[in-house]
């Protein structure tokens, strides 16, 4: 019982932790990412992996699509530790000292940005269903959105730039390397996706 | 007093956790650590204004097809 309570307590502790994170990624980046960088709670990496399974569920129930929940995020997965693993081997090469822990927190915290644009565009795909229209309220919705998921974009590319920076300890040529390497691959593999209708864009 | 000397060490061991960037020249270097400056606390005070601004520019290209894009952005989830 003691220690059923002990192990909740710390739960609850990581899920606050979890919170304190996702404010200093909106507000100090960069500071944000380096406490991430540094942390051992395992406990936030389900929490973020939980809200990733919530976010299928409800496009699945919502849109149905054609492919369950359960394998949706198991594709994310998938991507999610190919990539990990393409950024570890890669940066493994130019840096010995590089941790797999690391590139665990990191990458899982930089996925943020994206659960906020997929969560708000199944929002706004039911709110104000496509397609558009060409009148003003129409486009003035079109110039909030496009300006919104833009934002949402840069933030992503900022905080992908820092996972891999405290990952890798890399200069900023050598990742700007590494990322171009991985859209090699990357951008024909999401290509396959969509045409497999697994992800129209890409969940990164 | 002890606590504040142990808080001080982990603060500084946490902040030099990487080297810091080096371009190669000492201009670059400059400009890199000028841009990034305003990046690292809110970025979103920069981001917004600069995503306003494409946006517009998008708009002007574009024109009416902009809803056609965003369209298409409603369905890609």
């Amino acid at each position: 019982m003691v220690f059923d309570r002990l192990k909740l307590t710390s739960i609850i502790a990581s899920f606050i932790l979890l919170i304190r994170n996702i404010f200093f990624l909106i507000f100090f980046p960069y500071k944000g990412m380096r406490k991430i960088s540094l942390e051992k709670d395992y406990w936030q990496v389900v929490f973020i992996f939980l809200i990733v399974f919530i976010y299928f569920e409800l496009a699945y129930f919502l849109r149905e699509s054609v492919y369950p929940a359960t394998f949706t995020f198991f594709i994310f997965l998938v991507n999610f530790f190919l990539m990990i693993g393409f950024f570890y081997v890669l940066g493994k090469f130019f840096n010995q000292k590089v941790e797999k822990r690391v590139f665990l927190f990191t990458f899982s915290y930089s996925l943020l940005p994206t659960l906020v644009w997929f969560f708000t565009t199944l929002f706004f795909y039911f709110t104000l269903p496509p397609p558009r229209t060409f009148s003003l309220l129409g486009k003035i919705f079109s110039i909030f959105f496009i300006t919104f998921s833009l934002t949402i974009f840069f933030w992503k590319v900022i905080l992908f730039y820092l996972a891999l920076r405290f990952s890798t300890g890399l200069s900023f040529f050598k990742i700007i390397y590494l990322i171009f390497l991985f859209l090699l691959w990357y951008t024909p593999y999401s290509v396959l996706l969509y045409y497999l209708r697994i992800f129209r864009v890409p969940f990164i | 007093m002890k606590s504040y000397s142990l808080r001080l060490r982990k603060q500084i061991r946490e902040v030099f956790i990487i080297k810091p960037n080096d371009l190669g020249n000492k201009f670059l270097n400059f400009l890199f650590k000028k841009l990034t400056s305003y990046l690292k606390q809110f970025p979103f005070l920069l981001i917004l204004p600069a995503t306003f601004i494409i946006t517009f520019f998008i708009y002007l290209i574009l024109g009416n097809r902009i809803v056609a894009v965003t369209t298409l952005f409603q369905n890609g989830f």
